[in-house]
């Protein structure tokens, strides 16, 4: 938008007479142009003029104690979404702390410190209880579901995994995957959430943390799960060429402490 | 400010007694109960202190940025409720007569107004009511009166012009006397 344009819209802009998709255009405008913010500002300034200059009208009594209380209500939530928001944060750290910690047990499996890749896949469960622990400790109304990932038919009985969904309702998703592969193939293992009426949602690719390991940890925000996590049913991981590798059925995590 | 943003009750006070008359009168006006008028009066209040970081005192005057937020909320208010067919709109016939002259001094009482309005035309003043008291678009001012839409927005924009010349110059005077012009 020009200022020539822009100023077309101005005066409707200041008595708040602009469609949404209009209003963001001037808005957009007026970030970058202190002229066309000037020209808005005074006929703003027009505008209140008439709001000021209005007749008084009797304020009931007690209408400014009522501003207070919900001035007073607003700042209140808004101190204790911040102090959830940071408690989510410190989980997030402890997630990603032990997401490294998992990854180091599978360079020790790597050096022979675990003996074969069953043990393997059990130090992985163990790493993943931790976690599931500190989550569930920091984070206030976050509902925690595990899974253990096994072989399906036909495939080699020395594989599987685990994992974690986590989620905080409207605020944030995680998921968390560690799998054990027997003979990993070039090309991404997949992930997949499969929810009780058979939708599937792509949760992304397992990366690589060592010889047979790979790991899957997605924060991408809110919902990532949809809108409601507990229709989530099955957790599937696809080989490289698309077939299912891995699958477990998930189930709300019993608390545990830390 | 910056007290008001904290959540300081005395900041939230302070700004009451400045300004929670005329946000209460405008939604008296715009919205025409009591019961709404109070709604919108705690509504803008909290909205002012959740987007108070963002004023700038180098940029604007707070009352026309707390005026602003409080004609906005109203007039959403406004469309929310009533949605492009609110009953004071009429698009057949004749366009609704032109406020009358004690009506508008009715509607805007105080000294800066009255000059104000001295050199704002008819037609500009019932623009103002319109798009301003009444939420009107320019598109539906347009239509009713059947005159160009750009005619009603260089109207509008010169009556603009003309309120805050006014003001301005009120603010002069006052200052002159002694008195607070914000």
């Amino acid at each position: 938008m020009t200022c020539l344009e822009a100023r077309e819209f101005l005066a409707e802009y200041a008595v708040d007479g602009l469609d949404p998709a209009e209003r963001r255009r001037v808005e957009h405008h007026l970030e970058s142009c202190p002229g066309c913010g000037k020209e808005m500002e005074e006929l703003r300034e027009g505008a209140a003029a008439m709001a000021l200059d209005l007749p008084a009208t009797g304020v009931p009594d007690g209408l400014e104690e009522k501003v207070v209380a919900a001035v007073g209500h607003e700042s209140r939530r808004k101190w204790l979404r911040r102090r959830r928001s940071a408690r989510v944060l410190v989980a997030a750290a402890a997630v990603a702390a032990l997401l490294s910690a998992g990854a180091i047990g599978g360079a020790l499996a790597m050096r022979g410190q675990v003996s074969n890749l069953q043990q393997q896949v059990h130090t992985t469960k163990v790493t993943l209880e931790q976690v599931q622990s500190i989550v569930q400790a920091l984070a206030n109304n976050a509902v925690v579901y595990r899974t253990e990932l096994n072989p399906l038919p036909g495939r080699r009985g020395d594989q599987g995994g685990t994992g974690i969904l986590f989620t905080a309702p409207n605020r944030a998703d995680w998921i968390f995957i560690q799998v054990t592969v027997a003979r990993p193939v070039d090309g991404p293992y997949r992930v997949l959430l499969v929810q009780k009426d058979g939708t599937r949602i792509e949760a992304g690719e397992l990366e690589p943390a060592g010889r047979n390991q790979f790991v899957l940890f997605s924060t991408k925000g809110a919902n990532l799960f949809g809108d409601d996590p507990s229709q989530i049913s099955r957790v599937v991981v696809l080989d490289p060429a698309g077939k299912p590798l891995l699958e477990g059925s998930v189930k709300a995590a019993p608390p545990s402490g830390p | 400010m910056a007290r008001l943003v904290a959540g300081d009750q005395e900041a939230v006070r302070t700004l009451y007694a400045r300004f929670g008359p005329p946000v209460y009168a405008l939604g008296m006006r715009m919205l025409g109960s009591s019961e709404s008028a109070e709604e919108l009066t705690q509504d803008v209040f909290v909205a002012a202190w959740r987007k108070g970081s963002a004023f700038d005192a180098s940029r604007g005057r707070l009352s026309t940025w707390l005026m602003a937020i409080a004609h906005n909320v109203a007039v959403d208010r406004l469309r929310h409720e009533h949605g492009p067919s609110r009953p004071p709109l009429v698009f057949v016939g004749d366009p609704p007569e032109a406020a009358p002259v004690i009506e508008e001094e009715h509607l805007i009482g105080r000294e800066t107004a009255r000059r104000a309005l001295l050199d704002v035309s008819p037609d500009e003043r019932r623009l103002l009511v319109r798009a301003y008291l009444q939420g009107w678009t320019a598109r539906e001012i347009a239509r009713a009166d059947g005159i160009p839409l750009g005619t009603v927005k260089t109207r509008l924009r010169t009556a603009l012009i003309k309120m805050r010349a006014a003001q301005v110059s009120h603010a002069r005077t006052v200052a002159r006397a002694g008195g607070d012009a914000e």
